[in-house]
């Protein structure tokens, strides 16, 4: 459980959030443009990557107490607050990110050292490869495959196995230095395992894709021809075949849905916030609509908070996590387009981050399931008596 | 009986076979030269049809080689799926036209009568190409998930996608009756909140629908200029200008 008060973390970051609007659309216009955000200093991505005490000098520090951002309580606020100022650059930025919370759930010690460290290590960014060009949602049937390597061209021994398969839609995948790959070695549900692998690896082929939004992520495609695969990259040896693979890592989705509900809630409170910064009256309708989306909003913070706090209690159960997700990119989405309307006709040229935000809800729209499968989840978990005796106040 | 999705029928009760971007007769007709040609086609057809008109600072969305309204300012060029269109804002009256805000909080700049009725009736033809458009994208939707499956069963045949498919279907078929309705004994084309109406169904239903690409709709790509293309048109051209206030007193939030 977090010891931290969690307002106190979010004033502490206020400035950062400004910081990310400051260099918004530079990026938006020029992902390149990342760079010139981290040269600057103020995003502190290590101190807010999550990594386990012990792998960073100096942890991040609010009113003298350590925040280590490990847990899905942290993280939903981190991710709302830098959110307000670009969500894209939450998802983007260097660090363990995603990988990150599967290797916590799934590596063994020497796994957690070899990726930790590595990562630590000034601008190192991480993927994170489950989804196929023919499998996103239906991440079960993947294809991406471990096979035998056969015979070693060069000396005739055996190569061992390898990965061999296509992920697509896989952030900063073009930049990474590590990440995991999810690959199956058999048929059926457990068959899918999670490897740790580098991308400097011979046949690791990535490259950047041209997004519509979410820019600073970068997202891309990897062609994994022959990626040799050594026993210490597959993740979660030490563990039974139920809390290894895929079925483990539903875990490590559970605690990252709270996470991308969050940013969809920054992002709601940047549009809210801009409109009001750049008008200061309101027809009757104008004034009840806002506040009916300040309502929203204020309900949808508290659902992801709860959460995260569920998650954090018992990452397996995701009833909750889908309930935030759906929640967050309704309201996301309808105050996104509701808003430019209010600067008069053309604000989406006028004010091009007001365009910038609708254009990176969709991206949260896709990031770890789409609201249909978020709705499908959580009626599942209501139908199973989960959720219903949830207490947001 | 199977429900699977096989292959899209034409009904010949409704269809009024393919269309002819350069002989466009009517608004209706719009959506026909958008859902088969492309917004690109489309817009030309409707320049053809009515003066493109725009009320001032107000915005329109034009191809290339369309010439906007009089003393109009490029603001923007949008990537659609057909081709790059040019976003014109039509002059302010007075030095107060390089200030946005201005027209936010004040009133709509005065227009005269000829100019007001020319803006709605090309507002409702971007409304007949929007809905051939959404139209457009739903097709390709389902093209793209007939191709697809989770759990062994097609994509498109599942229960949720369907229902995104009906919603769709509705949405096209209440734009058409609501923008078909006769105009007799009425200076605009449609009233202001037909129009708005059939923006925010439009509005909806093509957003759900743009999500059924998943993350292919995302990368920069036909479908994804198309949503964008959809939605671009609507914030320029899919409300009337009813004045800030609407009649109401305007207070500080
Ligand atoms: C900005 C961004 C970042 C991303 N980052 C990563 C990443 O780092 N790593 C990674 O592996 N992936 C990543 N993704 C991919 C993302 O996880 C997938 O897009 C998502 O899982 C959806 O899969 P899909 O795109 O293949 O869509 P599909 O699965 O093909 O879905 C298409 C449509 O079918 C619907 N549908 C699917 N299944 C069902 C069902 N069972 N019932 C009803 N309807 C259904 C969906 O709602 C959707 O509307 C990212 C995507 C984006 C946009």
């Amino acid at each position: 459980m977090s010891t931290v008060d969690l307002d106190a973390l979010r004033d502490h970051l206020r400035p950062v959030g400004a910081a990310l609007r400051a260099h918004a659309l530079a990026i938006d216009a020029d992902p390149g443009a990342l760079h010139t955000l981290l040269d600057s200093g103020v995003l502190p991505y290590r101190e807010l990557g999550g990594f386990p005490p012990g792998y960073l000098d100096d942890p991040l520090r609010v009113r003298g107490v350590p925040v280590h951002v490990r847990t899905c309580v942290e993280r939903v606020v981190v991710a709302e607050t830098l959110a307000w100022g670009d969500a894209s650059v939450v998802v983007g930025a260097p660090g363990p990110s995603m990988s990150g919370v599967v290797v916590d759930d799934l590596a063994d010690d020497e796994q957690r050292d070899r990726f930790y460290e590595r990562v630590a290590q000034p601008r190192t960014w991480t993927f994170f490869g489950l989804t196929e060009p023919d499998r996103g949602s239906d991440a079960a049937a993947l294809e991406t495959a471990v096979a035998d390597g056969g015979p070693d061209p060069a000396d005739g021994g055996a190569v061992g196995p390898v990965l061999r398969g296509h992920k697509k839609y896989v952030g900063n995948v073009a930049r990474a230095s590590l990440g995991v790959v999810f690959a199956r070695h058999r048929p059926g549900p457990l068959g899918v395992g999670v490897h740790l692998v580098d991308t400097d690896r011979p046949g690791f082929d990535a490259a950047p894709l041209s997004t519509t939004g979410m820019r600073a992520v970068q997202l891309g495609e990897v062609r994994l021809r022959d990626v040799p695969l050594l026993p210490h990259d597959t993740l979660g040896r030490h563990l039974s075949p139920s809390r290894r693979g895929l079925l483990g890592a539903v875990r490590t989705f559970n605690r990252l849905r709270p996470v991308v509900a969050s940013l969809a809630v920054g992002v709601t409170r940047a549009a809210l916030d801009y409109v009001r910064a750049e008008r200061s009256s309101f027809t009757a309708d104008e004034r009840w609509r806002l506040a009916t989306f300040e309502d929203r909003l204020h309900a949808a913070r508290a659902l992801v908070l709860q959460a995260a706090r569920a998650a954090d209690a018992d990452p397996a159960d995701g009833t909750l996590p889908a309930a935030a997700k759906a929640t967050a990119l309704d309201l996301a989405e309808e105050v996104t387009h509701a808003v430019p309307p209010l600067l008069g006709p053309g604000a989406r040229w006028e004010h091009p981050y007001l365009d910038k935000l609708v254009r990176d809800v969709p991206g949260l729209e896709m990031m770890e399931g789409t609201r249909t499968v978020q709705r499908l989840t959580l009626a599942q978990g209501w139908l199973q008596g989960r959720a219903r005796h949830a207490e947001l106040v | 009986m199977s429900t699977d999705v096989l292959a899209a029928r034409t009904d010949p009760r409704t269809s009024r076979g393919p269309v002819d971007p350069d002989a466009v007769a009517s608004p209706a007709e719009l959506r026909d030269v958008a859902r088969e040609h492309g917004v690109v086609a489309a817009l030309t057809a409707l320049a053809a049809l009515h003066p493109v008109a725009a009320l001032p600072g107000e915005c329109v969305l034009l191809p290339d080689d369309v010439p906007p309204p009089a003393g109009a300012a490029r603001v923007g060029v949008v990537a659609s799926d057909d081709g790059a269109l040019v976003v014109w804002r039509a002059a302010r009256p007075g030095a107060a036209a390089a200030d946005g805000a201005s027209t936010v909080d004040g009133e709509p700049p005065a227009a005269d009568d000829a100019v007001r009725v020319a803006d709605a009736a090309w507002r409702v033809g971007v409304a007949w190409v929007r809905t051939g458009l959404c139209e457009r994208l739903t097709e390709q939707a389902v093209e793209r998930l007939r191709g697809r499956s989770v759990g062994g069963t097609t994509t498109v045949n599942l229960a949720p996608v369907r229902l995104v498919l009906a919603d769709a279907a509705l949405a096209h078929l209440e734009a058409q009756s609501l923008l078909g309705r006769p105009a007799a004994g009425r200076a605009a084309p449609v009233p202001a909140a037909t129009l708005a109406r059939v923006t925010a169904v439009l509005d909806r239903s093509s957003r759900a629908v743009h999500n059924l690409f998943g993350a292919s709709g995302y990368v920069d790509g036909e479908a994804a200029r198309l949503a964008r293309t959809i939605d671009l048109l609507g914030h320029a051209s899919g409300t009337l200008p009813t004045g800030p206030a609407g009649g109401r007193e305007e207070q500080h939030a």
